[in-house]
Order: structure tokens, then C-alpha cells, then sequence
């Protein structure tokens, strides 16, 4: 392997250089986002009600980064996990451009996610994350829209249900235009490495 | 001579007292709000020398504890009820976000954080036998991301 390496020609490392440096460019005007770009990105408007009765919509976050993240407080276990995670995220930014990131926790259960425990649920991760709430309805269509999944899974008993649901979090730019979906596995540096190249944007 | 005695006697004891101990550590459990009927709890459970099995678990804080598994499918959480859990001898299970977990359900009332449950596990072991393992977790905050954080 050494011998091998040593009788390589000084060119042929140098041509190994150059393809680097045109994979990372490649990369880099690809948006080079750690999270998953979705290649035609669109306007993707909302209309729901925040916890709190108020009527919140798409337009009035323009200027501002927003997270959504589809989930119920009946989940023990990925949406606590993504929200603090979101949380951490944000954490690690600097606080003028943490001020310009929305998180919108969208209740996939508006069935037992009463505006009450979602009030409490989403200041147990930030005291700025909102909660959004629909009718069944609205929820569904809104789901189709973002192409998230969810499925309602009977328990064992008829108030015992779980649902199945799409673990990632959805990304609006400053325009309002769905341009990422972060998954659950990557890293929170990451997740706030991608927000600032939105916000720089 | 005298000392050698001594400790294969020792080591005979440790042996016949570890035998059937299945120790459990960093049980937690996740807060819960008012009208939140549903926590998880978590762990490590390592089994002693012979195989045994997770079979069940009870709770004096909630109607329900089952056994439950969270895995991700294609971007999609999935979540369901497992009958046991093997633990090959001197395994380590852990049960932690994202995987293994009990499943706390029609929790009688709120866990605030730092509070304690009681748990007890029931291990199912070769011969079918089944040993009762008493638990006692920390209930954490609920916005606790895995072993530990935001303590």
C-alpha cells in the first residue's frame, strides 16, 4: 500500500484534489443543506388556530424561518425527543437570529390534544413555541398537503389509540416556501447550521 | 493456602447471591401534564446468567404499563406493544427514547418532574419461572432528549 503510494505520479493526487474540490462546489451550490431539500419548493400556506383561539397563518411568519412539526402529546417518545431537540437547536443560535425562527407544534390528535394541554405541553420545550390546533378535517387536509402520514393505531382499550406518523420536521423559509424536512437523526449542530443559511438568505 | 480459601469461598458466595439478580439502573420516567394520559418509562436491565425474558410490567401510577417499541420505518414512527423482551445472559437492555420503552397509559394523575414512580418488572426466566423485580424511577422533565440531558 505505501510502496503503491509512493510510485503514484504527483499529478494523479493533484487531479484527486481538483475532483474534491469540484464535488465539495458541487455541493455547496446544491444548497449544501445537512437536511433533505425538496427540490421544487413552493409556497406552502396554513391556516389554524394557536392554543391560545387565535387565528395564526403562513403570511404572517414571512421574514422568519418556521419548523413545523406534525405530533401529539400522546406520543412518549419522538415528538417530546424532536422538540427538544428543535429547542436545543435554537439554543445554539445567536439570539437576534434565534428571534427570527418559528417552531409550530401541529396536533395530529385534536381529539385528546385539548388547546389547554397544548398550551402546557409546547412551554414545557420553549416558552416561544406555538401549538396549532384543527378539526379532524382541517388536519387531514393540512397533513396532505405537506405529505405527512399519520394513521391512528388501535391500543388496548377504545381511548388507548397511538398514531403512526411522519417523524420528520418540516422547514419554511423566510418566503414561506417548504424547502427542508429534517430528520430525527441528524445532528442538532447540523439542524442549526441549516437554520442559519436559511436566515442568511 | 489460607487466603486462597478465603476468596474462592468469596467468589462461591458472589456467584450463588448473583444468581437470578437482574439489576436495573437510570430508571427514569418522563413528566406528564395535566390531561396527558400517556408517559414512557426508561432503563438498563442487565440480566444475570441465565436467559430471561421482560414480560410485564405494573405500575400503582397508571391503569395500564405495557411493553412498547418505537422504530422509525422510511421516516415514519411506528410504535407497538411487544409480548417480552429476551435478555441473553449478562445482556444489557437498554430501554430509551427512540426504542424499547414502557408505556404508561390512563396515568391516574400528573408526574411533575423529580417526583418518583414505582415500578415493578416481571422477568420470565428458563424453566418459567417468573421473578418480580422492584424499580424505582426518577420522573425527569418532559422535555428530557435522552439519558440525562436538561437534569
Amino acid at each position: 500500500m505505501k510502496a503503491a503510494r509512493g510510485r503514484r505520479p504527483w499529478w494523479s493526487r493533484c487531479l484527486a484534489g481538483l475532483g474534491l474540490a469540484v464535488a465539495l462546489a458541487g455541493h455547496a451550490a446544491a444548497g449544501g443543506f445537512h437536511a433533505r431539500e425538496l427540490p421544487d419548493a413552493a409556497e406552502q400556506p396554513f391556516r389554524l388556530h394557536d392554543a391560545h383561539g387565535a387565528l395564526r397563518t403562513s403570511t404572517e411568519f414571512r421574514g422568519r424561518v418556521v419548523l413545523l412539526f406534525f405530533g401529539f402529546t400522546h406520543c412518549p417518545d419522538v415528538c417530546p425527543t424532536e422538540l427538544a431537540r428543535l429547542a436545543e437547536a435554537i439554543d445554539l443560535l445567536p439570539p437576534d437570529q434565534a428571534r427570527q425562527v418559528e417552531v409550530a407544534f401541529i396536533t395530529l390528535d385534536p381529539q385528546r390534544d385539548s388547546p389547554q394541554l397544548l398550551r402546557s405541553y409546547v412551554a414545557a420545550f420553549s416558552p416561544d413555541f406555538i401549538a396549532l390546533r384543527g378539526s379532524e378535517e382541517e388536519t387531514a387536509a393540512l397533513a396532505k398537503a405537506f405529505r405527512v402520514f399519520y394513521r391512528r393505531v388501535a391500543g388496548s382499550a377504545p381511548g388507548r389509540y397511538t398514531l403512526e406518523h411522519s417523524a420528520y420536521v418540516h422547514v419554511l423559509d423566510k418566503r414561506g416556501r417548504l424547502r427542508l424536512r429534517i430528520p430525527g437523526s441528524l445532528a442538532i449542530e447540523q439542524v442549526a447550521e441549516d437554520l442559519r443559511r436559511l436566515l442568511a438568505e | 493456602m489460607n487466603r486462597h480459601l478465603i476468596a474462592l469461598a468469596w467468589g462461591i458466595a458472589v456467584a450463588c447471591t448473583a444468581r437470578g439478580e437482574v439489576t436495573v439502573s437510570e430508571a427514569w420516567v418522563r413528566a406528564s401534564l395535566p390531561q396527558q394520559a400517556v408517559t414512557g418509562a426508561y432503563m438498563k436491565i442487565t440480566g444475570d446468567d441465565e436467559r430471561l425474558r421482560l414480560v410485564g410490567v405494573t405500575t400503582p401510577v397508571a391503569g395500564v404499563a405495557e411493553i412498547h417499541e418505537m422504530r422509525i420505518e422510511n421516516d415514519i414512527a411506528r410504535m407497538g406493544r411487544v409480548d417480552g423482551i429476551a435478555i441473553a445472559p449478562g445482556e444489557v437492555l437498554e430501554l430509551r427514547p427512540g426504542g424499547y420503552h414502557v408505556m404508561l397509559m390512563d396515568l391516574h394523575q400528573p408526574l411533575p418532574a423529580g417526583s418518583e414512580v414505582v415500578l415493578e418488572l416481571a422477568f420470565e426466566g428458563a424453566g418459567g419461572a417468573i421473578h418480580r423485580v422492584p424499580v424505582t424511577a426518577t420522573v425527569r422533565p418532559l422535555n428530557t432528549r435522552a439519558g440525562g440531558h436538561h437534569q
